[in-house]
């Protein structure tokens, strides 16, 4: 029954993604940005009018704000766009954003709702795209694929990611020993207008602040006196009173008195010296005015202030005290930096509200400094007034949000930040390469920094961050990839919290003595890291908390963490936390029972109904240290609180496609989430419809024999990646060493690994500023049957010189034949052009092999008025040398392709289609491959899946089962004959069907040699590289060798004949390099010999004579 | 072992005949013969298949060469092959109707659904060719779908070819053999030194159920040709052996030993539809003589020069 009922429950896994979806977070936080976030942004009292500082009577206020459906603009004609034809047509898939104002104008009033003051980028499946809730047939009208992950950005027709970015979570408390040994508490204080770092460490014995507007370390008795805390006693009872505390205050105190202030006047201008880049000289304030400034509206910037009541910083910066005395008597009391709970992940929504926010204060900015200048100069006062209207650039802010997601580059004014490397275009290499990028977790860490506690692999994690799922080599352990059932959290109000809290009975802080806060029993509540205040029934408060948030009156992504050793309660709501769902269990008993799973499957409840009726509810990283969750339904005990769904959901999505990988060594499960997004197979539905600039595609790709919860659940069998090859794992011929693997020749013919290259070459006709364009012209006629490759090229061409679909093409024949105007500034009569005014500039085929010119797109953009994107697709069988790998890291080139009568085989006609040689096993540890191969075949001969999901899955003794009763052998290996003598094969083969990627490294692609060929314009060297047709290198080892063997005449003629000779003349009077006969150094031609040597010699010579270092050349002849 | 051969006469035993299966016992000849009959069936016995695909109107969703790979693997019935040359060997250039079969594909979907165009839509082009047509015997084969509108025009050439040229011109879907196993029982030991039980055990040990318990329950062969030398029953008894730890025993002296004859082959063909499977042998049989005729040729100058 308990197995039942567990195989029962991971049904929910399925329900919580079609709901939430692999890529929800993305898709929620963007529509929070669009529905909630911008309105505050424009209402907040910092944006919401534009004022004039020469005209008090002028005024400009935004009321309200929304973005609307996307569209597009085209000859005054607003039409909705789709994201396909954004895709097609390299358009932005945008939509306008309106606002309502009020503002003057002349001397009226004047409200103007629904004005566009630019456009906005739409994510897609957000709120405001079309494709949001649509059937599958509707998404096949506007050729969507109803499987596409979604929550990406299509700019100027490009696919953009904004990657999940991780970062140490904003206003907390963060205590950490530095490299001198002195304990750090750090808070970085983040809200819409500042972003500070406050620091409170020790130094020695002594207690200093620490921030960046302050040019010293302040001791902080020194700042308790500012912020108006007068006397010693008061400083103890906000930190203790405890004789820990005493003592280790003691020297901070004594600072004060060493120093001579006293009172809050002395400490505020002894700050006030201290702050850098000082403005009081300017503004003509007062260095305490301005030191209270500084504490006020910089210092802890997070904690609210009002009129300079400094109560709430005090009792904050108490705690930061607090805690450097705790960590510097008791180590244990450090935090740990890359402990989850302290991380944030800052997604799509959050970073475009910043970016938006950014960009609408330099609207608004604008806009003033226009406005000034306009009522700075005196008044006309005829004609129209001036309308505020016409000083709006929408371009700013479309432009604005365009450039970041298209570039990467998140550039914010206000908090001085700038980072690169945010978004990245979509990989649609494979449907997994997308999926993997939309639930990557870029780290803001440094790459290079050589550091492993980043990198490692957290307890934290656990759930949370898929552990397999990371890159080899530097961003190791940095780039990771989200479990399948995480959930990032977003920002949700406070103040319904705070109010909950103090009507459940928390007390107000600032009702009591610092001595009160720290008295036993006494629980701090903190929420999202503000001292809210404090409670003296602390499980009272967490299960009434929990409880309502299980009747789903406040939101399911509420956390309520109880910290014993510290008497605290942290609430949270921020956005960015890690969370994921659990069945709660109580009394030992799951409240999820038989019955709900069976209205699951009847469709009767979603997954929301399981979390609006308190039988599943989400856990963040923090309250999972509350929690005492069972592994399986047999692992309940008395203290169980929650309970797995299934435990195969700690890993992600890529990792999740391999079968049985708790059976696999973990960095083979590693390799393979790195090889999973290169597999070539199905994109989409609409894969022929779209027009990438490369797509590589599976012939006939396959649904894997033995499959994953992961895979149905991420439909990578609806979009599979590979292919159900027949494996025998066997030595054959010699040409598998290392790896490599043997092809049938027949199962490649057949189709087995056939692969489809869809390229896209773009060429436009564009126009130049004087009028004229680019043109297309008719072709040459080819006459005869050999015409002159110059002619030649010319052949697939159609009579309007684009080429005709369905021609073959290959390298260097052309697709477009256009022509140039050879003058593009001057004005020209059209009527005086002729052919000679023009240059021609086709746009040629490039590629390996002859190639099929599959469709044409004649569209046209805002931009580009005429855009002809010509779109080929190679069909290529496997070749020699080209990569296959399974699902478990085993990656191998096909070392021989064997006719298929030259091929093992067994007596019922069974016949490999690829041999694998199986040293591959011992070293790499593969179990999970030995037991897909045997599943597998049980599977064919029962007709069904097999299923290998982690942790569970088909067991082997049942596979052998299934063999033996349909006549093979147990353990999966079978009588094999030699194909080319008849005997017997002297041993067992093991053999089965595998599934099979095929990777897109193919030699095709790489295959390179050249004789002759171009050369670099300076050193007159060849050019480097396949794409430049470039030499291959002799190297300095290579070079080595030739010189230990003694063949100089080799090492000449590699290096400088068929290099970069060249004939110099030289001046053997005075030593210089002359020219052409001429030493213009002695005005003579008589002493001139002719030296040969590198062209690269020569150019260091001269290079070296414009340093004015004169190299000379003495000559003496052998 | 070549003495075991020598003045036995090779025999051939049709052991069953369907359409599109065959099975027969080839006897008294070394396991070279019997492995170059299966590879020639496979390789060399030439068939026709469309080679030559050209493309009028594809508006399909599948693209132009993906088509044409599909046409290419529809097995043509062949029987009459011999009326055509090999394109290498016919004197016309391009093709002509000795060494090709047109075929045209037009089909449009006006009615709109989907409409799936077959084997069935390949239409001869001449009346001459008609003998090469698709194999149709278990229904229409599938080359591609279309939506409404969507329309193919395709004319193709179908041309002889063996597959070792490419898979699509081989006449067999399997073409195998397997050698006769040869089973020992040691009644005596068995019936002394196991008990029912452990023989019940060896019985059911055989995945193929090669053996079955007679009423004295020993031990008794009743499908020896299900053998595929799997030795599960050799292992067993063995196993049964060293258990009962008689130590006296000689454990290698096996009491079930499964072995193979050498000189009996069970062949197993399956035509893919191109050809009957007796005439895939038939002709295997024929190109095998003549490939030594071909060698015999040879001879005369040979001897001549010495
Ligand atoms: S070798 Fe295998 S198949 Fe043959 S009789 Fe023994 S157990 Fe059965
Ligand atoms: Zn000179």
């Amino acid at each position: 029954m308990s197995q039942n009922s567990h195989q029962e429950q991971n049904l929910l896994i399925p329900a919580f993604l079609q709901l939430r979806g692999l890529v929800k977070q993305h898709i929620d936080s963007y529509d929070y940005f669009l529905t909630t976030d911008i309105k505050q942004i424009v209402s907040s009292p910092s944006n919401c009018c534009v004022l004039s500082d020469y005209n008090p009577d002028f005024y400009l206020k935004y009321k309200d704000i929304r973005v609307l459906m996307p569209s597009i603009e085209e000859d005054a004609v607003i039409s909705s766009i789709t994201p396909h034809e954004c895709r097609l047509r390299d358009l932005t898939y945008a939509a306008p954003i309106e606002v309502d104002i009020e503002y003057i104008k002349g001397n009226k009033i004047i409200c103007r709702s629904g004005l566009e003051i630019g456009m906005m980028p739409i994510m897609l499946g957000c709120c405001n795209c079309v494709l949001r809730n649509k059937s599958e047939e509707e998404l096949a009208k506007m050729l969507e694929c109803p499987y596409d992950p979604r929550g990406y950005f299509i700019i100027k027709g490009v696919e953009k990611v904004i990657l999940i970015q991780e970062q140490a979570s904003k206003n907390r408390i963060i205590v950490e020993i530095d490299s001198k040994n002195n304990v750090v508490a750090q808070v970085t204080s983040s809200t819409h207008e500042k972003k500070s770092r406050t620091v409170v460490q020790s130094k020695g014995s002594k207690i200093y602040m620490k921030h960046n507007t302050l040019s010293e370390d302040i001791p902080i008795a020194i700042v308790f006196k500012a912020l108006g805390v007068q006397a010693d006693q008061e400083i103890f009872q906000l930190v203790g009173t405890q004789k820990q505390y005493i003592d280790a205050l003691g020297m901070s105190l004594q600072e004060c008195s060493i120093l001579n202030i006293l009172t809050e006047k002395q400490a505020l201008r002894f700050i006030g010296s201290k702050i850098k880049n000082s403005k009081a000289a300017k503004t003509g304030r007062t260095k305490i005015e301005e030191a209270r400034d500084v504490l006020a509206t910089v210092v802890l910037s997070h904690v609210p202030c009002e009129n300079y009541d400094f109560r709430a910083k005090i009792r904050y910066l108490g705690i930061m005290v607090r805690k450097v005395i705790d960590a510097m008597n008791d180590p244990k009391k450090v935090d740990d930096r890359d402990y989850y709970g302290n991380k944030r992940l800052e997604l799509a929504g959050q970073l475009v509200g910043l970016l938006f926010e950014d960009l609408f204060k330099r609207f608004n900015s604008d806009i003033k400094k226009h406005v000034d200048k306009i009522f700075s100069k005196p008044k006309s006062s005829k004609g129209e007034p001036f309308d505020v209207i016409t000083a709006m650039n929408k371009k700013m802010i479309t432009e604005g949000l365009n450039n970041a997601i298209s570039t990467g580059n998140w550039s914010l004014k206000r908090f001085k930040m700038e980072r690169a490397g945010v978004t990245e275009v979509l990989s649609r290499l494979s449907y997994m390469s997308a999926l993997g990028m939309m639930t990557r977790i870029n780290s803001q860490f440094e790459k290079t920094r050589k550091i492993s506690g980043p990198r490692s692999l957290q307890g934290s994690q656990f759930g949370m961050i898929c552990p397999s799922d990371t890159p080899e080599g530097e961003s190791c352990g940095l780039v990771k990839t989200l479990a399948l059932t995480t959930h990032i959290t977003i920002d949700q109000p406070e103040e319904q919290i705070s109010k909950l809290a103090f009507s459940l009975g928390v007390e107000d802080a600032s009702l009591f003595s610092g001595d009160e806060l720290y008295s036993p029993g006494v629980f701090r509540v903190f929420l999202n890291g503000q001292p809210l205040g404090v409670h003296r029934d602390a499980d009272f408060l967490i299960n009434s908390l929990r409880e309502i948030r299980r009747k789903g009156k406040i939101s399911e992504f509420v956390s309520v963490v109880k910290v014993e050793e510290e008497q605290q309660i942290h609430i949270a709501c921020d956005g960015g936390r890690l969370t994921r769902p659990f069945i709660i269990i109580e009394k030992c008993k799951s409240k999820v029972e038989p019955k709900h799973i069976k209205e699951l499957t009847l469709g009767l409840r979603n997954f929301d109904d399981f979390v609006n009726e308190g039988l599943v509810e989400y856990l963040d990283v923090n309250e999972e240290n509350n929690a005492v969750i069972a592994m399986r339904h047999e692992n309940i005990s008395e203290d169980t609180t929650h309970l797995e769904i299934d435990p195969f959901t700690i890993l992600g999505c890529v990792a999740g496609l391999i079968p049985y990988p708790h059976h696999n060594q973990s960095p083979r499960n590693t390799y393979q989430c790195a090889m999973g997004k290169q597999a070539l197979g199905i994109i989409g539905y609409n894969q022929f419809l779209r027009v990438d600039t490369v797509l590589y595609l599976l012939a006939y790709s396959q649904t894997p024999m033995v499959r994953t919860k992961t895979i149905e659940i991420v439909n990578y069998d609806k979009l599979p990646a590979g292919h159900n090859a027949s494996v025998a794992v066997m030595s054959y011929s010699g040409y598998d060493i290392e790896d490599a693997i043997i092809l049938n020749k027949a199962s490649s013919e057949r189709g087995f690994g056939r692969s489809l290259i869809v390229k896209r070459q773009n060429s436009d006709l564009r126009r130049y500023n004087n009028g004229l364009s680019d043109r297309l012209v008719m072709p040459p006629v080819i006459h005869g049957d050999n015409p002159p490759p110059s002619i030649k090229k010319f052949h697939a061409l159609d009579k309007g010189g684009i080429v005709a679909v369905g021609s073959i093409v290959q390298t260097g024949d052309v697709l477009v034949n256009k022509e140039t105007p050879v003058n593009k500034v001057d004005d020209i009569e059209m009527s005086k052009l002729t052919d000679n005014d023009f240059k021609p500039s086709f746009t040629c085929f490039k590629g390996p092999n002859p190639t099929q010119v599959n469709r044409l797109f004649i569209a046209c953009n805002p931009e580009e008025p005429f855009l002809i994107k010509t779109v080929t697709i190679e069909t290529r069988p496997p070749e020699l040398g080209d990569k296959f790998s399974s699902r478990h890291g085993q990656k191998g080139v096909v070392g021989l392709i064997v006719q298929q009568e030259d091929m093992p085989f067994n007596e019922q006609g069974w016949c490999p289609d690829m041999i694998m040689n199986p040293h591959g096993f011992p070293s790499r540890m593969t179990v999970g491959k030995l037991i897909e191969l045997v599943a597998g075949k049980s599977g064919v001969f029962q007709g069904k899946f097999k299923y290998g999901t982690a942790f569970a899955g088909d067991k082997v003794i049942d596979c052998g089962e299934i063999l033996v009763k349909n006549g093979f052998n147990y353990t999966g290996k079978d009588v094999l004959m030699c194909g080319t003598s008849g005997e017997l094969v002297g041993a067992y083969i093991f053999s089965g069907p595998l599934y099979y990627q095929k990777l897109k490294h193919m030699v095709a692609d790489k295959m390179h040699a050249r004789a002759i060929g171009p050369k670099t314009a300076l050193t007159r060297q060849p050019t480097e590289g396949r794409a430049r047709e470039g030499g291959l290198r002799l190297g300095e080892m290579e070079r080595d060798c030739l010189i230990g063997y003694g063949a100089a005449s080799l090492i000449q003629e590699r290096l400088m004949y068929s290099s970069d000779v060249f004939i110099a003349s030289v001046c053997e009077s005075c030593g210089n390099l002359g020219y052409e006969q001429w030493c213009q150094f002695c005005k003579s031609r008589l002493n001139i010999v002719k030296v040969k040597m590198p062209y690269a010699c020569k150019l260091l010579f001269q290079e070296l004579q414009a340093m004015n270092i004169r190299p000379k050349l003495n000559l003496s002849s052998s | 072992m070549s003495e075991v051969y020598r003045g036995r006469a090779p025999n051939i035993e049709i052991n069953k005949i369907t359409r599109e299966k065959i099975k027969f016992t080839l006897s008294g000849v070394d396991s070279s013969v019997a492995n170059s009959l299966r590879r020639v069936m496979i390789a060399e016995v030439p068939t026709m298949a469309i080679d030559v695909v050209h493309i009028h109107t594809n508006t399909s969703s599948l693209h132009d060469e993906f088509i044409a790979h599909r046409l290419g693997l529809i097995p043509l019935i062949s029987e009459n092959q011999d009326n055509y040359d090999f394109p290498r060997d016919c004197k016309c250039t391009g093709h002509c109707e000795h060494c090709a079969v047109q075929f045209r594909l037009k089909v449009k979907n006006q009615e709109g659904g989907v409409l799936d165009v077959t084997s069935r839509d390949l239409r001869h082009l001449s009346q001459q060719g008609n003998d090469v047509r698709p194999a149709d015997s278990d229904g229409p084969i599938l080359i591609l779908k279309l939506r409404k509108n969507q329309e193919i025009d395709i004319t193709c050439n179908a041309r002889k070819g063996i597959g070792k040229e490419h898979a699509k011109w081989s006449p067999v879907a399997t073409a195998v053999f397997k050698y006769t196993p040869d089973i020992y029982l040691n009644q005596q030991r068995l019936e002394s030194q196991f008990t029912a039980e452990e023989r019940k055990e060896i019985v059911n040990s055989c995945p193929v159920g090669v053996y079955k318990l007679n009423e004295e329950s020993n031990i008794e062969v009743v499908k020896l040709n299900k053998c595929m030398f799997c030795e599960e029953c050799m292992r067993k008894g063995e196993m049964i052996i060293t258990r009962s730890a008689s130590a006296l025993l000689n454990v290698h002296d096996n009491v079930v030993r499964v072995s193979q004859l050498k000189d009996r082959f069970i062949f197993k063909v399956e035509s893919s539809g191109a050809l009957k499977p007796e005439s895939i042998v038939s002709k295997a049989f024929t190109i095998l003589t003549k490939k030594l005729d071909d060698i015999k040729q040879l001879i005369p100058p040979l001897i001549n020069t010495r």
